[in-house]
């Protein structure tokens, strides 16, 4: 059953620079725009662009004042990417609802943690009632070009914002270039189509067990030629005023052990700490 | 000039203001890129016939002496900036007013309330107060297209250059917009005029007089004006208010009467006190610092403001709400039930994949060199991981910050000015020049990616390309470095580590001004440059993740691959990696090779 057209709403489509936000956002106001809806649209240009998070919102009705959605309001989120999605959920209204990329796009800030190796991302299953999960990716490779994934989920989207489907195709046309359009149109209809929530499979967020290690140096080999200071990927050696090697902050060593490989004076010993070391270390802090 | 018109366009605010004035006729366009101001320009070159003149100008300074330039010669005309960029064109702007116009000249100056993409949060209302000329505050894109139009029409009438100012949701948004009809204003030829164009003291006294004169006109002019709309509606509670703030109000508060300010400077003292007498409560919403509170204070009314609104950062209608909460006029709304949903992810801005700039950044901080930065992308070098910047405080100001850091006697480690072959031009030239005249001992790297890229890759002077995509002429950085007197002036390939180290070691022990030219297109802009991609062999990786400290955004975590001793094996992610090869120069085990075909 055809849903009914809308006669005011917004939608957020939300993902990372370079995937297509703002030319999606285009085209649902385009529509809105053609079926005589006042439109505004909010976009995000600039240093985000980088690499940051990048969002439009739409909102459209008889009149429109106001470009961006409130708190509690928000009634469809376009996630091209599975986070940037889940980052509007506290904006949704009651009866809002999500349409989220599986595909994740693991920011370099969730991987900083490198000695327990946490990773600060939503790796864990999370299913909700207004999340649905579409694995736009492979939609989109099954469409023929996997940079319509964005295209998908307009076609997830057009079956509870009830346009008619030619008005979509029409849009779609007006904005995408030319030689990706059959591609686009098949990407479209896959996400039409499209019926069964997929979240990404949960990944292990950080290895099982931690290991501490204990930085040695024999201070009488060392000559200061500073090549561990060079090397270390966590920076934690530096030379004294001796020009002696010395760990600053040894709680970062994750025991790579490439200082105590390249040192020519063989005076850099990595220990690892024994569980019986642990123990001790926990009982004295 | 006959553009067809009448047909409902869904414009960007930036689209809008080039629309507006290519429709006013404008003859020059001219700016200097900047968020949120960038796509006028762009969008100019775009929908512009050959005959009018589009650019970018080196520096917001010399795009306002373009465009008075273009106006005394009869042109109508366009200059576009941001903010920040209007100080470094005060200059020619404070003095604008007084020498007037020929053809129309319309400053489009663009805010950044909340700092999106900016160093400071400045209220550019003051600047055009300050200068004393017609000042609009558009707050969607129609007005934006209208009051473009009525600012040409208004600098002619009033022998002045107008201001309109937007912020960065209006610049930002799309929104419907209905043009007029283009008209084609009459040929004006360049006058000789010194009495009127030689801003010497004696002329000067003159333009003075008739700055003052023309200021009590406009405040007559203003009051009529129809930009200046008053609706009526219930009169518990008056908001005077502009631009993005008018439709924050309208939203959360629909009943209330509104004085809606178009133009806010002068500003409509006899309507603003008919008003203030209408209504129980008079109210101010208006972003950033108290610009038309203070001024409706002046008047001795008696008005509310920034004791319930933020003055720090962009408002939403959240913060609208939440204020006429706390005064009293809405209810207190009930809080919405605490959710567990997971947490928002931190997605900061980072350099590209491949970006040049990264190895620079890596020596630099290997030298603990004490570095002097500017404005770009190459800003990011402050973050982690490379956070190899010390300082950044305004366009260009790097060199000279480096020559006071030196004259303080700053010497444990090198001092290096970090600076883009785009801002070198902007702003950077005068301070090398003042380096090697006051002989400090310092290194400059320039950044050269032959791109404005933060902004979205405007070509530079050193591009050899104008906006419109013509070839001209092309600057050689290193020769205009070695004519002012610095030595060595050396050029380096970014993506080759050990040169850079071996070049930034070099200049930095060296006396005097040096300057190291990084030299490699940006990857993201005007084109994508992909090279061959390269792979971790995971056999080889012991996850020492060394290769991490590039900042790429292509190399992470592998997360579906078992862990060497308890530390995540890096994996190299195919559809960013562009083949710059900087990881894989630096692998200790080697296990970063070109990925096998097929």
């Amino acid at each position: 059953m055809q849903a009914k057209v809308p006669q005011q709403g917004n939608v957020v489509i939300a993902g990372v620079g370079g995937q297509g936000v703002v030319l999606a956002g285009n085209i649902i106001a385009d529509l809105c725009l053609s079926h005589g809806l006042d439109v505004k649209k909010a976009e995000v240009h600039g240093m985000s662009q980088r690499g940051g998070s990048v969002s439009a919102q739409v909102r459209f009705g008889p009149e429109v004042h106001n470009v961006v959605i409130e708190q509690g309001s928000l009634q469809y989120v376009l996630g091209f990417e599975w986070a940037e999605a889940l980052r509007w959920l506290p904006l949704l209204a009651p009866d809002g609802l999500v349409f989220a990329s599986s595909e994740r796009i693991l920011p370099p800030a969730a991987q900083r943690d490198r000695v327990a190796g946490g990773v600060n991302y939503p790796l864990a299953a999370f299913e909700h009632p207004r999340v649905r999960a579409v694995d736009a990716e492979s939609l989109a490779k099954e469409a023929g070009n996997v940079k319509t994934a964005g295209v998908v989920l307009l076609g997830a989207l057009s079956t509870e914002l009830g346009f008619p489907v030619a008005a979509w195709r029409d849009a779609l046309g007006r904005w995408v270039p030319k030689k990706a359009l059959e591609a686009n149109l098949r990407a479209f209809e896959l996400g039409r189509a499209w019926q069964d929530t997929a979240p990404p499979k949960p990944l292990h967020s950080s290895p099982t067990q931690q290991a501490r290690f204990r930085l040695q140096l024999e201070e009488a080999w060392c000559k200061g030629c500073s090549i561990c200071v060079d090397v270390c990927p966590e920076r934690i050696w530096q030379l004294d005023a001796l020009e002696i090697a010395r760990p600053t902050a040894p709680e970062r060593c994750t025991g790579c052990r490439i200082c105590e490989k390249l040192c020519p004076d063989f005076a850099i010993d990595v220990v690892r700490e024994q569980e019986s070391d642990l123990l001790h270390l926990a009982g004295g802090a | 000039m006959a553009t067809e018109v009448s047909t409902q366009q869904l414009l960007l605010g930036n689209e809008a203001v080039a629309l507006g004035a290519l429709h006013a006729g404008v003859r020059v366009a001219t700016g200097y890129p900047g968020t949120p101001s960038t796509e006028i320009i762009e969008h100019m070159a775009r929908i512009a016939p050959e005959s009018v003149q589009v650019q970018w100008a080196t520096n917001e300074k010399v795009a306002l002496d373009e465009g008075i330039g273009a106006s005394l010669a009869g042109a109508r005309v366009l200059v576009t900036m941001k903010h920040v960029g209007l100080n470094v064109a005060m200059d020619a702007w404070m003095t604008s007013p007084l020498v007037g116009v020929n053809g129309g000249l319309v400053l489009l100056c663009a805010d950044d309330p909340g700092m999106h993409s900016s160093q400071n949060e400045q209220d550019s209302r003051y600047l055009g107060k300050f200068a004393g000329v017609p000042m609009f505050e558009p707050s969607d894109s129609q007005e934006i297209y209208d009051f473009m139009r009525e600012a040409y029409r208004v600098s002619e009438q009033f022998d002045t250059p107008c201001l309109v100012r937007t912020t960065t949701r209006v610049s930002h948004s799309r929104s419907r917009v209905l043009p007029s009809a283009a008209e084609a204003p009459g040929e004006r030829s360049f006058e000789r005029n010194p009495a009127k164009y030689v801003m010497l003291p004696v002329y000067a006294r003159m333009g003075r007089e008739r700055l003052l004169e023309r200021l009590g006109r406009l405040a007559a002019w203003c009051e009529q004006h129809p930009f200046t709309r008053e609706e009526m509606r219930d009169t518990a509670v008056g908001v005077i208010t502009s631009s993005i703030s008018y439709q924050h109000v309208r939203e959360v508060l629909p009943d209330a009467s509104v004085l809606k300010l178009g133009i806010t400077h002068p500003l409509p003292k006899e309507r603003i006190r008919a008003f203030a007498g209408k209504v129980d409560r008079l109210f101010v919403v208006e972003e950033t610092d108290p610009y038309l509170e203070d001024a409706v204070k002046a008047l001795g009314l008696a008005v509310e403001g920034k004791t319930f609104f933020p003055q720090a950062g962009e408002l939403t209608p959240e913060l609208v709400r939440k204020g006429f909460i706390a005064a009293g006029v809405l209810a207190p709304q009930q809080a919405p039930a605490a959710q567990d949903w997971p947490a928002a992810v931190a997605r900061p801005p980072v350099l590209c994949p491949g970006c040049p700039h990264v190895t620079p950044f890596m020596v630099l901080r290997e030298l603990e060199a004490y570095v002097s930065g500017d404005i770009g992308c190459y800003t990011l070098g402050a973050s982690e991981p490379l956070r190899a910047m010390d300082t950044c405080v305004s366009m260009g100001s790097s060199i000279g910050m480096a020559v006071g850091m030196w004259k303080a006697g700053l010497k444990q480690h090198p001092i290096v000015a970090a600076i883009g072959d785009s801002t070198f031009l902007h702003g950077g030239v005068p301070a090398l020049a003042d380096a090697v005249w006051n002989q400090a001992d310092l290194t400059v790297v320039i950044l050269d990616n032959g791109v404005a890229a933060m902004t979205g890759g405007q070509p530079t002077v050193e591009f050899g390309a104008n906006v419109r995509g013509t070839e001209t002429a092309r600057i050689d950085l290193a020769g205009v470095c070695r004519a002012l007197g610095a030595d060595p002036v050396v050029a380096v390939d970014p993506y080759d580590v050990g040169a850079v180290h071996r070049t930034l070691l070099a200049a930095t022990r060296s006396r005097g001004v040096s300057v190291v030219i990084t030299s490699r297109p940006c990857v993201q802009a005007p084109d994508k440059l992909v090279g061959r991609r390269y792979e971790i062999d995971p056999g080889r990786c012991v996850g020492c993740q060394l290769c991490m400290n590039t900042g790429c955004p292509a190399l992470g975590w592998d997360l579906e691959a078992e862990p060497y001793e308890n530390r995540h094996r890096v994996r190299i992610d195919p559809d960013q990696c562009t083949g710059c090869t900087v990881c894989a120069q630096i692998c200790p085990h080697l296990a970063i090779a070109p990925a096998s075909r097929g």
